[in-house]
């Protein structure tokens, strides 16, 4: 084995280190950042280090930016940057992009690391081995931080971290970072390691290749002919410290993992399994939320009436009661939703079966032209789009990545559950499918199972017409499963239930207020009502006065005019001008049509009258002839029409931003109304020809 | 003129302000970040 070491140039790095102190917080003077393999569990390591509550899961590629957050040990702190998980710095992706320019200081704000702490998965060791090999030429200090210890030692591996530290020349430390052990000797090591020099140990690599360009020695496939007999020489050096420092104890059984994935990943049952749990999760869903959220709504309707009896008659009651109650209260019933949502989406990542659903569906993705690594921001788009979208940045195909981007919306967020429920709950409820799945729950699976089908097939089209490009070849890795940890469970749970809260206290409470405004102004006035009966008594006047009032009030508003302005257009969908004002709005976000709904269908009503629930208002109102403007159909239509509609703000301005086109981002925008119209359209349509 | 009314008439004003202020940051995303390569991608990388 050749030994090469090279000393730093003192100047160069005094230069260096003036440089930094210009930009760096004299609080956080360290500059500390962690690296490793997708899924090697940096950003548990990160939140252990740091108290920051980023989103950890069981798959692959959960960072994509790189994150920040203060490391404070003792008296020591670092700035602590959790890059992107990384296979190698072969930059082909944008993610390995990202990492490679941190590492070599070519961030803005953002001064080259002190240090690097190597996150490795010790049930992975040789193919973690050689991303440390290329973080080595770096000329950073590193320390190895081996995690997963413990499924190694299941695994029947024993690792001798003092031989493996010995032959890399780097510290090792084992760290559980979810019950903190080994945190301490880490904080030391990184800390220590942080303050001094380190000399190159790079014994894969000739004295020829120490050509020093910039900060690395780094050696790309595309810069150099020689560069796949240095991979080899990598791999070398890895599988002879691999042999040394690891002692596998011989076992002829197969582990759990495998066995569980015959079954889960099998090409006919695993699909069959994926269904059957999502049935069981959306099911569970609507049980277990009913009685919270029926007492929230029974508590929100009692707190409208309590407003409406305490407060002085006028304006600002209705605000109050009518707009502010109703629109947020009306949005917030949905939490428990919400929250067992996530619940068993964190369930279902942590125990690393979300990656064996991305194995299943990914085998259909790829048969329609979709690039493996698609999956990954696809189902972060089943929490939210803008997510999903940034994560699209691990493909390196511009334009499978453009693809993903453009089909990505079609997943259903948690914005668009409460639009589904709300429909379910007034129409749906307590009726079965063969006698024992809640109709509910099927009709969640297909409206999940809509978004999907349909996203295969514009990427199917796309990429036989704009976006043509072969499919490139992808491997997935399939994480061991595991127990679930309670802790990082709740913590996801709780911090995607908090956006959910957040925004119905901010955005929907804004929208709610304005748009009461528009349906409470102009005033319609009451003196311009002409009694028809000249023999009614002055109670009867008042009582048509009052339903004159209720009825002329919405239609002559503002937001009634837009109503009505787009009713021509919406008409064969079913919909009236009423839903049409919930549309207009629920174009700023999805779930402001249930606040919408909440506010029309309280606007106008009387001032004695007890707050109805949105359910008995949707299924009560009626048209002029006395038909109801809803019905199981119309219900049906409008989730058509929001699993396949583009109304979200911010996910347009994150899809202007990540493909830098506004002509991309209003074609996206454009061809997913037209498509939420016209299968809206056929919805209706067929669906009244079957009813009549 | 009514307290009620100018009450609500502030309420309206303020919502106004912050789902204008919420669009202007939307709009504002859409322009690079200081420093990123100007690609519009995110990637951070300094411009050479």
């Amino acid at each position: 084995m050749k030994t090469s070491v090279v000393e730093n140039q003192a100047s160069k790095r005094a230069k260096n280190s003036t440089e930094k102190s210009e930009t760096r917080n004299p609080k956080t003077q360290i500059v500390i950042a962690l690296a490793g393999n997708p899924n090697a569990g940096k950003t548990t390591l990160f939140n252990a280090l740091t108290g920051l509550k980023q989103k950890v899961a069981n798959y692959p590629g959960v960072t994509v930016e790189r994150k920040e957050g203060v490391w404070k040990a003792g008296e020591n702190a670092a700035r602590l940057i959790d890059l992107p998980g990384l296979y190698s710095f072969d930059v082909t992706s944008m993610d390995e992009q990202i990492a490679h320019d941190v590492l070599t200081g070519k961030v803005a704000n953002l001064p080259k690391p002190d240090a690097v702490i190597a996150v490795v998965d010790a049930t992975n060791l040789e193919r973690n081995l050689y991303l440390v090999t290329q973080i080595l030429e770096y000329k950073i200090p590193v320390i190895v931080a081996l995690t997963m210890v413990d499924l190694a030692e299941k695994q029947s591996l024993e690792i001798d971290t003092a031989k493996l530290s010995k032959l890399l020349q780097v510290p090792v430390i084992s760290v559980k970072a979810a019950q903190k052990q080994g945190i301490e000797e880490l904080s030391d090591a990184a800390f220590e390691a942080a303050h001094c020099e380190r000399k190159l140990y790079l014994p894969w690599l000739s004295e020829a290749e120490f050509l020093e360009t910039d900060d690395a020695i780094h050696l790309s496939l595309s810069e150099d002919a020689a560069a796949n007999r240095k991979i080899f020489a990598r791999y070398n050096f890895i599988s002879d410290v691999y042999q040394e420092s690891v002692k596998p104890v011989e076992t002829t059984e197969r582990g759990v993992s495998e066995k569980i994935d015959s079954v889960l990943t099998h090409k006919f049952f695993g699909l069959f399994i994926l269904v059957a749990i999502l049935l069981l999760v959306f099911q569970t869903i609507f049980s277990w939320a009913e009685l919270p959220m029926s007492l929230l709504e029974t508590g929100f309707g009692a707190l409208g009436d309590f407003a409406k009896a305490n407060l002085p008659e006028g304006i600002l009651s209705d605000l109050i009661s009518d707009g502010i109650i109703a629109g947020v209260g009306g949005v917030l019933v949905f939490l428990p939703q919400i929250l067992l949502l996530f619940l068993f989406i964190s369930i279902l990542e942590d125990t690393g079966y979300m990656s064996r659903a991305a194995f299943l569906l990914d085998k259909l993705m790829s048969k329609f032209g979709l690039h493996g690594k698609a999956f990954l921001p696809l189902m972060s788009s089943f929490a939210c789009a803008i997510p999903g979208i940034m994560a699209a940045r691990t493909i390196e195909n511009p334009r499978d990545r453009l693809a993903t981007i453009l089909i990505a919306p079609f997943m259903s967020c948690s914005a668009r559950l409460p639009v589904y429920t709300l429909m379910i709950a007034t129409f749906f409820a307590g009726q079965t499918v063969l006698g024992f799945i809640s109709l509910g729950a099927v009709l969640m699976l297909a409206m999940y199972a809509l978004g999907i089908v349909t996203a295969v097939v514009v990427a199917f089209i796309l990429k036989r017409t704009l976006l043509k490009s072969p499919p490139p070849p992808f491997v997935m890795e399939l994480p061991p499963y595991r127990l679930p940890n309670v802790r990082t469970i709740f913590q996801n749970m709780f911090e995607r239930s908090w956006l959910f809260v957040k925004r119905a206290g901010t955005v929907i409470l804004a929208i709610s207020i304005i748009l009461w405004a528009l349906a409470y102004f102009p005033r319609t006035n009451v003196e311009t009502f002409i009694p028809t009966d000249a023999n009614a008594s002055v109670e009867e006047i008042q009582k048509a006065k009052q339903d004159f009032q209720q009825s002329e009030q919405l239609r002559n508003s503002y937001a009634g005019k837009l109503g009505h302005a787009i009713e021509p257009i919406i008409k064969p969908l079913g919909f009236d001008w009423k839903i049409g004002i919930a549309l207009i709005s629920s174009f700023a976000a999805r779930e402001v049509l249930v606040s919408t709904l909440s506010i029309i269908y309280n606007v106008g009503k009387d001032q004695n009258e007890e707050s109805e629930t949105l359910t008995q208002a949707i299924r009560d109102e009626k048209r002029a002839d006395g038909t109801p403007v809803w019905t199981p159909l119309t219900a049906l239509t409008l989730m058509v029409f929001f699993v396949l509609a583009m109304q979200c703000m911010s996910t347009i301005a994150i899809v202007r931003r990540e493909t830098n086109s506004w002509a991309w981002t209003l074609f996206m925008v454009g061809y997913m109304t037209a498509l939420a119209y016209l299968a809206a359209l056929l919805t209706y349509q067929v669906g009244r020809l079957f009813l009549n | 003129m009514d307290l009620q009314f100018i009450i609500v008439a502030l309420i309206i004003v303020a919502a106004l302000l912050f789902a204008g202020n919420s669009v202007h940051r939307k709009i504002r995303s859409f322009k690079p970040k200081a420093g990123s390569c100007g690609a519009g991608c995110g990637c951070g990388k300094v411009e050479e």
